[in-house]
């Protein structure tokens, strides 16, 4: 065999470094010396030319202006494509700005007076609500995977918790909240924020969060968030990855600051308790469309803020439908509302059934509560929960009570595909889809206001906003 | 040593001894593959998306549709061997490969434009895939010198992988920045499409293909062009060996997943955990070293030995099932997991068949490197079904060891027994 020399020599000159020069060479020969075939047949063997060999530099030749004229063909499909691609980033940024002048212009026109008018200053701090259960029965077993919240003795003094969770519960190695993120300056003023939401005007600001003060100024922050929950004792913000930024969750303290963060899925929902010792978050894993049952898969998870644990509701809980054990694989949990630190509601859907089940933490049990409901919000003093229900393709917001189980539709009559947040224990605010403004890449949204109590219609209440939340 | 059928015409030296691993053609194949693959991989990165959201499609459909694309994928590649050679048209098989691919992402377009089903169009884009595989690897064979083989494969896997990685980069670019537009992504795919097939048209020119047999006896009964092999016992080896390692390779799919099952069952959440959030960025970790050291690794194989460094690729498959036997959830534990399967791709895509190209007879090599490639991939499903059925009822723990004890037995097995040789080897030893 002819091949067992070594093989260096010329090897290491036509090394990796300039493949492409080394081709052009190759192919220059071809057109100007004999065909460039790559082995030289023993003269023994006979020897087959495809292209019928006698003619085959004429033939290389006169193919070569019809292969360039296709290299030329191709090169120019190629830029063709990246002037569509252009083109059409083009159009959507004349699209955006469009969009985003009506949305400035109709906000310009809010008046906001309407939105003081709507609540006292108290109603929004949420200072006449009543305070936390202060004693908390001690847990006897708790399971390890679930051992979220045992902080009874940090009820007692809301301020100094506050403090002790912004300073001592973020150590230095620890707090890094990413590289992108301020973690220093205030974002808001609490005790001057009427709610914060995610701005939806169509254009830079688009996702970021913003929030109106207690006249009704609106103000954006540089914070970008997908999905929000806040309150006066801290937040939660889940931010959706693209590729090569992977999604995370953030944890906010009361000022907005982000002060640690999480791995998440793709972000659906956000929730944190009233005294901002636990948050949760759902993604949807696969899918991304409650409206299709069965053809997606969520994951929900509650983390202990203090002592980074984090529990998930389809594997670390038990659920218990009619007293039996529920041990469905398939089933999914998401959207959680928080009763206090230590129960809370949320929903199990499995297949076309959406139930919401009663979570406590420290038993670690689940149990179906309502059936054909989603997405449960629960008012501050406990007695009333509004849901979705499915109707069609379409969701219709209910109340449910929790005593009797009671159900009625609210006024309502739009789907709503939203976890509603309680101001008070009447009334309710909720993001809708603004089909007449937005774009296809940024939609619009609008917050609307709803009493469910005295039969009421809904009222806008911040236009271009979603995921509202209030202290 | 060769064995059978003694006809080696390319094993010629003298005037063109100027003429390594990166000619022409390999050179021009390569890019063919980078821009296809850019072309393809942009649109297979959406199409999950796509068939989801635009489509309506359900997990289950979504599998079948899965299961029937490779499937198609791993017989047509003996189809486009066995055409390749009885045509002895080699070039021209290929580039129908390409060009059917092409013509889908026309279709593609078209069907968003007018909100018709895509599925025909993967499924021939597929059909395509498989059409121009072997024909491809036998003319990087055939252009090159037998000694730079592993190189010229593994250059050739270099471009490849590099358009596999940069097709999904761009496609999830233009949807991040054009959200909802699907169209954009196909529209530019054609472009890449193209310039991928204008390549190979181009600048590949069709290899003579010298045969001892006369042109009635080389087309003989279709179905002699495939079991013909069986009758060159190098090969019948390789064939043999590749199957029994086959058999034991899960997959990239599994073992991600693996790696996602375990991140999620560690209850810490802090910075350290390896989150959910990292687990598209798993194919991409291996794509780079793969892509990085396809062509070193090739060509260490012409050095040492093919089947050496193709045995140690196996090892690295081996180390990999080693660590997610221990669960690795740490960013860096995961790297390094990545990291070796990235060799392992670096030292078996290309050096198998470079492996087996020294048995097969240049007039058979596209059927022959087309039949050893459906065997291979045929028995990787095998290898997902039994591992999943394994997963499922027993547990994953098992499942792991099943295929590491079944990975080592076939090395030690293959390298006692000297079962396959390649020539490098033997001239340097």
């Amino acid at each position: 065999m002819t091949d067992k020399n070594p093989p260096h020599d010329e090897m290491e000159l036509s090394s990796d470094e300039e493949p492409l020069e080394h081709e052009s060479v190759d192919i220059t020969d071809a057109a100007a010396n004999e065909p460039l075939e790559p082995f030289e047949p023993n003269e023994a063997l006979p020897v087959e030319d495809v292209d019928g060999s006698e003619s085959d530099d004429d033939q290389s030749t006169s193919l070569s202006y019809g292969a360039l004229a296709f290299v030329a063909f191709a090169m120019l499909v190629l830029v063709a494509g990246g002037v569509f691609v252009a083109g059409s980033l083009l159009a959507q940024d004349q699209e955006t700005a469009a969009a985003q002048i009506e949305a400035e212009s109709q906000i310009a026109e809010y008046d906001p007076d309407e939105f003081v008018s709507e609540f006292t200053p108290e109603e929004l701090l949420g200072e006449a609500q009543p305070e936390a259960e202060v004693v908390e029965p001690t847990p006897t077993t708790v399971p390890e995977s679930v051992a979220l919240a045992d902080e009874s003795a940090d009820d007692e003094d809301e301020d100094e918790d506050e403090q002790a969770e912004a300073d001592e519960g973020a150590p230095e190695s620890t707090v890094e909240a990413g590289d992108d993120l301020d973690t220093t300056i205030p974002l808001i003023d609490p005790n001057d924020t009427a709610l914060v939401f995610i701005n939806r005007v169509p254009g830079d600001e688009y996702g970021f969060v913003g929030y109106v003060n207690l006249e009704g100024e609106r103000f954006i922050t540089p914070l970008p968030c997908d999905r929000l929950d806040w309150n006066r004792n801290g937040g939660v913000c889940l931010q959706g990855g693209s590729i090569g930024i992977p999604g995370r969750g953030l944890l906010l303290d009361e000022f907005l600051r982000p002060v640690r963060r999480f791995g998440i899925a793709n972000p659906s929902r956000a929730a944190i308790s009233p005294d901002g010792g636990t948050v949760s978050w759902t993604g949807f894993v696969t899918g991304h469309d409650y409206l299709a049952p069965g053809e997606f898969a969520t994951t929900t998870q509650l983390i202990d803020v203090e002592r980074e644990l984090g529990a998930e509701l389809e594997t670390d809980f038990q659920t218990f439908a009619d007293g039996e054990e529920f041990l469905e694989e398939t089933a999914n949990y998401w959207g959680t509302s928080y009763i206090d630190e230590q129960t809370f509601y949320a929903t199990l859907g499995f297949g076309a059934q959406n139930n919401l089940v009663f979570g406590d933490v420290r038993t670690g049990e689940l149990h179906v509560v309502h059936e054909n409901a989603s997405c449960p919000e629960v008012s501050p003093n406990g007695s009333t929960i509004v849901a979705k229900e499915q109707r069609d393709q379409a969701f219709q917001l209910v109340a449910i009570d929790t005593a009797t189980g009671e159900r009625r539709d609210l006024a309502e009559t739009r789907s709503v595909d939203d976890q509603v947040e309680w101001i008070d224990d009447s009334r309710i605010l909720y993001g809708l889809p603004n089909p007449e403004a937005g774009t296809t890449g940024q939609p619009a949204f609008d917050v609307w206001v709803l009493n469910v109590n005295d039969g009421s219609e809904p009222r806008l209440l911040v236009p271009f906003a979603d995921s509202p939340a209030s202290a | 040593m060769y064995t059978g059928l003694g006809t080696r015409p390319e094993t010629a030296e003298g005037k063109r001894s100027r003429k390594g691993a990166f000619n022409g053609t390999v050179v021009a194949l390569g890019l063919t593959s980078f821009f296809t693959d850019i072309s393809s991989e942009m649109v297979a990165a959406v199409i999950p998306l796509f068939l989801t959201t635009q489509v309506g499609f359900g997990p289950s459909a979504f599998g079948l549709f899965q299961g029937a694309w490779e499937l198609s994928n791993a017989l047509l590649r003996l189809v486009g061997g066995v055409v390749a050679d009885r045509t002895r048209r080699l070039k021209e098989t290929a580039a129908a490969g390409y060009g059917l691919s092409m013509l889908t992402r026309v279709g593609l377009v078209f069907a968003a434009i007018a909100s018709f089903t895509p599925v025909p169009f993967l499924l021939v884009d597929r059909l395509g895939k498989g059409l121009r595989t072997s024909p491809r690897d036998a003319m990087i064979s055939i252009a090159t010198p037998e000694r730079s083989w592993g190189t010229a494969f593994g250059f050739h896997r270099t471009l490849d992988a590099a358009g596999a990685l940069l097709g999904p980069l761009l496609a999830f670019g233009i949807l991040a920045a054009l959200p909802g537009e699907f169209n954009a992504i196909f529209v530019l795919s054609v472009g890449f499409a193209m310039v991928g097939l204008a390549m190979i048209v181009a600048f590949v020119r069709n290899p003579k293909v010298a045969s001892t047999k006369t042109e009635t006896e080389e087309r003989g009964p279709i179905l002699r062009s495939i079991t013909g092999h069986w009758s060159n016992r190098g090969y019948r080896r390789i064939l043999l060996v590749g199957a029994s390692f086959g058999v034991f390779s899960i997959g990239d799919g599994f073992i991600y997943l693996t790696i996602f099952e375990a991140s999620k069952s560690d209850a810490e959440i802090g910075v350290s955990g390896f989150g959910f959030q990292w687990f598209p960025l798993l194919f991409a970790g291996t794509a780079v070293v793969f892509l990085a050291t396809a062509t070193p690794l090739g060509r260490l194989a012409d050095r040492v030995g093919r089947a050496r460094v193709w045995v140690g690729g196996q090892l690295m498959l081996a180390l990999v099932y080693g660590a997610l036997l221990f669960s690795p959830t740490s960013v860096a534990a995961v790297a390094g997991v990545l990291a070796l399967l990235g060799l392992y791709y670096g030292a078996t895509d290309g050096v198998l068949p470079a492996l087996a190209a020294g048995v097969i007879p240049t007039p058979q090599r596209s059927s022959g490197l087309g039949l050893l490639s459906t065997v291979i991939a045929l028995s990787r499903m095998v290898a997902a079904l039994a591992f999943g059925l394994i997963w499922e009822r027993v547990g994953v723990d098992s499942a792991l060891i099943v295929v590491l004890v079944g990975l080592l037995a076939v090395t030690a097995i293959s390298v006692f027994t000297a079962m396959f040789r390649d020539s490098a080897v033997e001239s340097v030893s």
